[in-house]
């Protein structure tokens, strides 16, 4: 009975703690990849803080009572991910040139997404989010690239509305 | 005189099997004294009476890891930590990764790995899919077989499910290992307490040979001030460990590993570093026409958060300055 208590509680404190980060999602629309039907995995994914991930926080729960669960604690974010080649972007709208460049650039574009999370907490706002993202241009590789990863950003979201 | 020769031969024999090792590895950050004797538990009662050479080792760092993965000693290699397929999680894409207790992402490391080693397991979630590429990709031996996992999983049944699947490659009776209740006498415990029985005379341990020509790499000096760890890779493919505490290394990269005129090197350090400031490395390459760029902030911090890049590029005499 004290286990399936602890359960409850343990369960709702982490959904309390994924709402109080709304603060973050709104932020987080800054970046046009990451819009309304990306939210829902955001809400989760801060929902521990501390940059440890919702399924961080599972396993933190399965090790106390149902065994120790070997999922990888802290997630990240690949915006531009394994499965992504000039090829199927150009399937999902993209020029050939703007396929290109985000596949040359993919791992800064990674990084760059990953260390502007690190950088945010359930306070920031939109503003700081698309001043923090604005400071990456450079090191993703210049404006053609911004603008090749925001179309991308806007054919998914398209696809998934 | 017969016998001494007997004698002589049966004591090579050992020595044969004595150079044969089983590695047992785990890097999880602060996993529980409990499991971490439950681990130990399960690993001994399968290989205590083997006749292989055991090791088990807890907390071991990317540099340990590498060093046993391209170890001629080593027959089979147990690898307990956590781990994540390439997934999407409500549309966020995450990327795959085998993360160690320091949170550094070491699957790339797995890319390296002696052709004396036969069978690797990899015991954590989802991992199966990381090794399952590089199957693909061509980065394992022919005589590799691999083990891991395209779920979740809890680490007392994924060792079970380890051991069992290698028992074919190093176990005299694998198929009694697999029976639950076996009517042989080692097996008259649980499946979960089989012994392992040696395989036969194996084969002895090849000197792994080298086909390091140096005209077809890139030798690069690496100063390492802070000493971090860290995984360098090109193009996805993995160059070399950062040992902690070393602050000089030298690296090789592939020649044909340029793209767009330049060759991207990346610096994988653990998230916990991501707070100690500055990470930088002073590159020095063997070639006079190179020279190298590394993206940092106007504050002077390297980009790319827990990601360094450095930019091998051919150098124009106005790139002088750099």
């Amino acid at each position: 009975m004290k286990k399936f208590l602890a359960t409850v509680l343990l369960l709702s404190s982490m959904t309390f703690s994924a709402n109080s980060n709304a603060g973050l999602v709104l932020g987080l629309t800054g970046n046009p990849l990451i819009l309304a039907p990306m939210v829902p995995a955001l809400l989760l994914t801060a929902g521990t803080g501390g940059g440890n991930s919702f399924l961080g926080g599972l396993a933190v729960f399965g090790g106390s009572f149902l065994g120790f669960f070997l999922l990888n604690e802290t997630g990240t974010v690949s915006v531009i991910s394994e499965s992504d080649s000039v090829e199927s972007l150009v399937a999902e709208g993209m020029s050939q040139a703007d396929a290109e460049l985000l596949d040359s650039n993919r791992e800064e574009i990674n990084a760059a997404v990953n260390a502007v999370f690190a950088t945010l907490d359930e306070k920031s706002t939109r503003e700081e989010v698309a001043m923090k993202w604005a400071e990456q241009k450079d090191f993703i590789g210049g404006e053609e690239v911004l603008n090749a990863y925001n179309l991308l950003g806007n054919l998914r979201v398209l696809k998934n509305k | 005189m017969k016998l001494i020769i007997c004698f002589i031969l049966l004591l090579l024999s050992f020595s044969v099997f004595a150079e044969k090792q089983i590695v047992v590895l785990s890097s999880i950050d602060e996993l529980p004294h409990g499991i971490k004797n439950s681990i130990d538990r399960q690993f001994n009662d399968a290989f205590k009476y083997s006749g292989y050479r055991y090791t088990i080792q807890h907390s071991v760092s990317a540099e340990k890891l590498s060093e046993y993965l391209n170890s001629d000693d080593v027959y089979a290699l147990f690898y307990i930590s956590h781990a994540t397929s390439a997934r999407s999680v409500n549309g966020i894409p995450f990327a795959s990764s085998i993360t160690n207790k320091d949170g550094l992402d070491v699957s790339k490391v797995f890319q390296k790995i002696n052709s004396n080693i036969k069978y690797l397991s990899i015991i954590g979630c989802s991992a199966k899919f990381i090794l399952d590429a590089y199957k693909e990709r061509g980065y394992f031996h022919d005589d590799l077989s691999y083990y891991s996992f395209d779920t979740d999983v809890f680490i007392k049944s994924a060792i079970n499910k380890s051991l069992k699947a290698g028992a074919e490659l190093y176990d005299a009776e694998p198929r009694s290992f697999l029976r639950a209740n076996s009517s042989l006498s080692r097996s008259q415990r649980t499946t979960r307490k089989q012994v392992i029985g040696i395989k036969g005379l194996m084969n002895q341990t090849v000197e792994e040979q080298s086909d390091f020509i140096h005209s077809e790499y890139l030798k690069v000096d690496v100063i390492n001030k802070n000493q971090f760890e860290g995984v360098i890779s090109v193009n996805d493919i993995y160059i070399g460990v950062l040992k902690k505490g070393k602050e000089n290394q030298t690296f090789y990269i592939p020649n044909g590993l340029d793209k767009n005129g330049r060759i991207k090197l990346i610096v994988n350090y653990p998230k916990a570093i991501l707070q100690t400031g500055a990470k930088s490395l002073n590159l020095q390459i063997d070639d006079q026409n190179m020279a190298v760029k590394h993206p940092t902030d106007a504050a002077g911090v390297p980009s790319g958060g827990n990601l360094n890049f450095y930019y091998l590029v051919k150098s124009s005499p106005s790139d002088s300055h750099l």
